[in-house]
């Protein structure tokens, strides 16, 4: 009975007074027990009866995660229909293509901004009925396809659902799973999901007394496989923050045991303690950097094995008085296990957190394998790879460098297969593995860059190593057919403005503190240290501090935070050829159609 | 729809100075009324008028029905009226949930023992205030500062927590006293949704001074015009856009 509504099921019949599901509202966390949880699916289920989803129906859940989009998605299931999860800030051309492509015959929204933005395209795509869960701000709205979900729930009975639940088969089609990079739609059973989470259940020994906080929206398929899916798998407890901006506060309280994020809220949490320490007094600021300094120095020499019981007490003195409160912060105090996905975060971060006793495990995973196909094991030290493959998945490396996967957990492209004729997978990364069969990814096939020499390299590595630095949001690496590499670095508000204060230097906004001179004296000075650790040909020559950030809303970074380099291509031309031409500066019209003076910088 | 505020023929003096001369206009139940002008034009001071702060030599004022010369600021409290001031009043050393509790201060029975010790009606009153004062946190959208002291916060976020304060005294009707005076245009257009939302979904007639005509001219369902103390003009926002006297008010006339 592996469908994600039969594990409901079992957990009431097993468990039932046991926390499901924690949500934080009105300011107190309220919580769900598995037979809680089983009575709102059940309400849930009856609700949407009314509206004849039945097998094969596709539904999209369009918003954040709330209680309620929750329990919709194994109502649905529940009544033999596909889930699309979407996110919710996806633009309204992204939109248009996951309903259109999945031919999604109902949409739940969350709230006024979901429904605004589907109301837009309202003409283009098949979806007859638009449910909302909270219907502020629309009192005015007179589209008759518009319907509360409140509405729906107090009009229907309270019937069982059970034998709904067990007439689904486990390998009826659970999700129609969105790729942001291939542009695509995955379609996933409710088997190969599950089996997927029961390995990394199986390999991190998680129990059901283990928490876990979900604060990015299941349209993540590595999100929807770490957080719900394994918390429904191994009846941890799932956690629900109150809004997007109380994520830290809420992660804080309720300290959590296994923690999943992709890797920018890692590289956030070091950025958000740069800024705190950039903006503490003198003397809590030099014993931050000196106990900072003493701890990696007994970190390295405990992963050689020469530390001594000295070390032992040092770093015992060290966590207790500055980095012991510091992961209480972050709510980092209880975990046990902390999954890295799309992307891996540099060796000082990655160090940092092992040193703190935060142990990062990388992933890698897509919706073509489900979310997941290799896991770094506990204990694991190295920076570079993302793990071995687990059980039941194989990898290999192509000619082209590309890594390629079979997986008894896959999932089918719905335009068409992109499996070649033996089951293995292409999965649009370049890699390698190295020498005990680890797999190590340098980033995406179609963002390869090849130099005027002919040198090939892939830009994510250079532009993780300068992004390291807390001072840098982002970083983009250009040189296709050029002599040298260059870069487009986005600084980060936060910690730029406090080391601003801390340095007196005066600035309006955003904009005028990029264009300062002590800021791309600052940006210089890293990228100089980057560049030591690189081979002479792709040392950054030139670089950018551009005059805002990347937006989501426009495609510039994905939902996860990584560089989107054909939008960057769009909407930035005019640093880009300035660059290829070998100018000092470029005038660029932006999108909110002001133009912006910027410097080319040489190193 | 029936008038809720009715101010008569109010006339303020201070000294020798006349703030408001002979003024004289009504509120509908349930609009959004703007009060707007030049500076000096007497718009706090008909504000302060209408909830008892100032006592009128002349006229007098008629809320929900009943008409006085003169009303206690805190029984204007009672009778339903709420407002927030031009220069943020907020209990700067308090946070943000401290503060809008403090709206709640009129559905607050128990004695001071009660509440010091937590015991008896203090409990539940305390539960009940502090549902209430959480919603319009929600609301407003400040859930993530409501543990933060308000001097620590920027300026347009202080307006948004005096608005909750206001609002969570449940009242009939909302005086707000340049709402939106030093926000920027992001904030200016929350500003603007909230006072809509509060208007059109809860159904609370609200009186606003504001100066930014942008924001007066798309929200407002009726505006009325003052310059030095007295009223120059009274109608829908198409309307008073094409008085002459207001336009004269604003872009001055040659002599």
């Amino acid at each position: 009975m592996a469908t994600i509504p039969g594990l409901v099921l079992s957990h009431n019949n097993n468990h039932p007074d046991a926390v499901a599901l924690r949500y934080k509202q009105l300011g107190i966390w309220n919580s769900y027990s598995w037979s809680d949880y089983l009575a709102e699916v059940t309400s849930s289920t009856n609700a949407l009866k009314s509206l004849s989803i039945g097998k094969g129906s596709v539904v999209a859940v369009y918003g954040n995660n709330v209680p309620k989009l929750i329990f919709s998605i194994s109502a649905i299931q529940a009544l033999g229909g596909i889930v699309v999860p979407i996110h919710p800030e996806s633009t309204s051309s992204e939109l248009k293509k996951i309903l259109s492509d999945s031919k999604t015959e109902i949409l739940i929204a969350e709230d006024q901004q979901q429904v605004d933005t589907f109301l837009g395209i309202e003409s283009e795509c098949s979806v007859n009925k638009v449910i909302y869960l909270d219907g502020r701000g629309m009192a005015t709205y007179k589209n008759e396809n518009l319907n509360s979900f409140d509405d729906l729930i107090v009009k229907s009975n309270n019937a069982s659902i059970e034998n709904d639940i067990n007439s689904i088969n486990e390998n009826d089609t659970a999700f129609y799973l969105f790729d942001e990079h291939e542009d695509s739609l995955y379609k996933v059973s409710h088997a190969a999901i599950i089996n997927n989470s029961s390995k990394i259940i199986t390999l991190n020994t998680l129990t059901e007394k283990d928490s876990i906080v979900s604060y990015l929206p299941l349209s993540i398929p590595t999100n929807l496989l770490f957080t719900f899916v394994t918390s429904l798998n191994s009846g941890m407890s799932l956690n629900l923050p109150e809004s997007n901006q109380t994520i830290e506060k809420d992660i804080q309280e309720i300290g959590p045991t296994i923690l999943y994020a992709p890797s920018f809220v890692f590289k956030h949490i070091i950025t958000s303690i740069a800024y705190r320490i950039e903006s503490a007094n003198e003397a809590n600021y030099n014993r931050y950097m000196n106990h900072y300094k003493s701890l990696m120095e007994i970190y390295n020499k405990e992963v050689s094995g020469e530390s001594s019981l000295l070390d032992k007490i040092k770093k015992s003195w060290i966590m207790l008085t500055t980095f012991a409160p510091a992961k209480n912060v972050f709510g980092l105090t209880k975990i046990k296990h902390a999954f890295v996905s799309d992307g891996v975060l540099s060796k000082v971060n990655f160090d940092f957190f092992h040193a703190i006793g935060v142990e990062i495990q990388h992933s890698f995973g897509q919706a073509a394998s489900c979310g997941c196909i290799s896991v770094q094991p506990d204990h694991s030290v190295s920076s570079e790879n993302a793990g071995k493959a687990m059980t039941g998945c194989e990898i290999k490396i192509n000619d082209d460098s590309e890594v390629c996967f079979k997986t008894d957990c896959s999932a089918e492209n719905l335009a068409g297969s992109n499996n070649s004729n033996d089951g293995w997978v292409n999965s649009g990364y370049v890699g390698k593995l190295d020498d005990v069969g680890n797999i190590v990814i340098d980033g995406r096939l179609e963002d390869m860059i090849t130099l005027k020499s002919g040198k090939k390299f892939s830009p994510e590595n250079i532009e993780n190593l300068i992004s390291c630095s807390p001072f840098v949001k982002a970083a983009v690496i250009l040189g296709n057919n050029q002599d040298s590499v260059s870069a487009i670095v986005v600084i980060d508000p936060n910690s730029v403005n406090s080391w601003a204060d801390r340095k007196n230097i005066r600035y309006t906004g955003y904009t005028e503190l990029a264009s300062k001179e002590e800021v791309k004296d600052l940006v210089k000075e890293h990228i100089s240290c980057v560049n030591d650790s690189l081979e002479s040909s792709l040392k950054v020559k030139r670089f950018v501090v551009l005059h805002r950030t990347l937006v989501m809303n426009e495609g510039e970074v994905s939902k996860t935070m990584v560089v989107m380099r054909k939008k960057i291509a769009i909407n930035l031309k005019d640093v880009l050829t300035a660059i290829e031409t070998n100018k000092d500066n470029c005038k660029v019209d932006d999108i909110d159609q002001l133009s912006y003076e910027l410097d080319i910088n040489k190193i | 729809m029936s008038d809720i505020l009715k101010v008569e023929n109010v006339t303020l003096q201070f000294g020798g100075v006349k703030a408001i001369t002979d003024i004289s206009f009504n509120v509908k139940e349930g609009e959004i009324c703007a009060v707007i002008g030049p500076n000096g034009a007497g718009k706090s001071s008909m504000l302060n008028v209408i909830n008892g702060v100032y006592l009128p030599q002349i006229g007098t004022v008629t809320y929900d029905g009943v008409e006085r010369q003169s009303i206690n600021p805190r029984d204007a409290a009672i009778a339903g009226m709420a407002r927030t001031f031009q220069n943020i009043a907020l209990f700067q050393g308090m946070n943000v949930l401290e503060n809008i509790m403090t709206g709640r201060n009129l559905f607050m029975k128990s004695t001071w023992l009660e509440q010091g010790l937590n015991i008896g009606r203090a409990r539940e009153e305390e539960r009940v205030n502090r549902l209430a004062v959480e919603k319009v946190i929600k609301f407003l959208q400040i859930e993530s500062i409501r543990k933060t002291p308000v001097s620590k916060l920027p300026y347009g976020l202080q307006k948004r927590v005096e608005l909750g304060r206001a609002l969570v005294a449940e009242p009939k009707i909302l005086l707000l006293d340049e709402p939106m005076a030093g926000m920027n245009l992001e904030e200016k257009a929350d500003m603007s949704c909230f006072i809509l939302e509060i208007n059109k979904e809860q159904g609370i007639t609200t009186v606003m001074i504001e100066h930014d005509m942008g924001v007066v001219m798309d929200i407002s369902d009726h505006v009325v015009v003052l310059d030095y103390g007295k009223k120059i003009g009274d109608g829908s926002p198409s309307e008073v856009m094409a008085n002459q006297d207001v336009i004269d008010a604003y872009l001055g006339v040659s002599h």
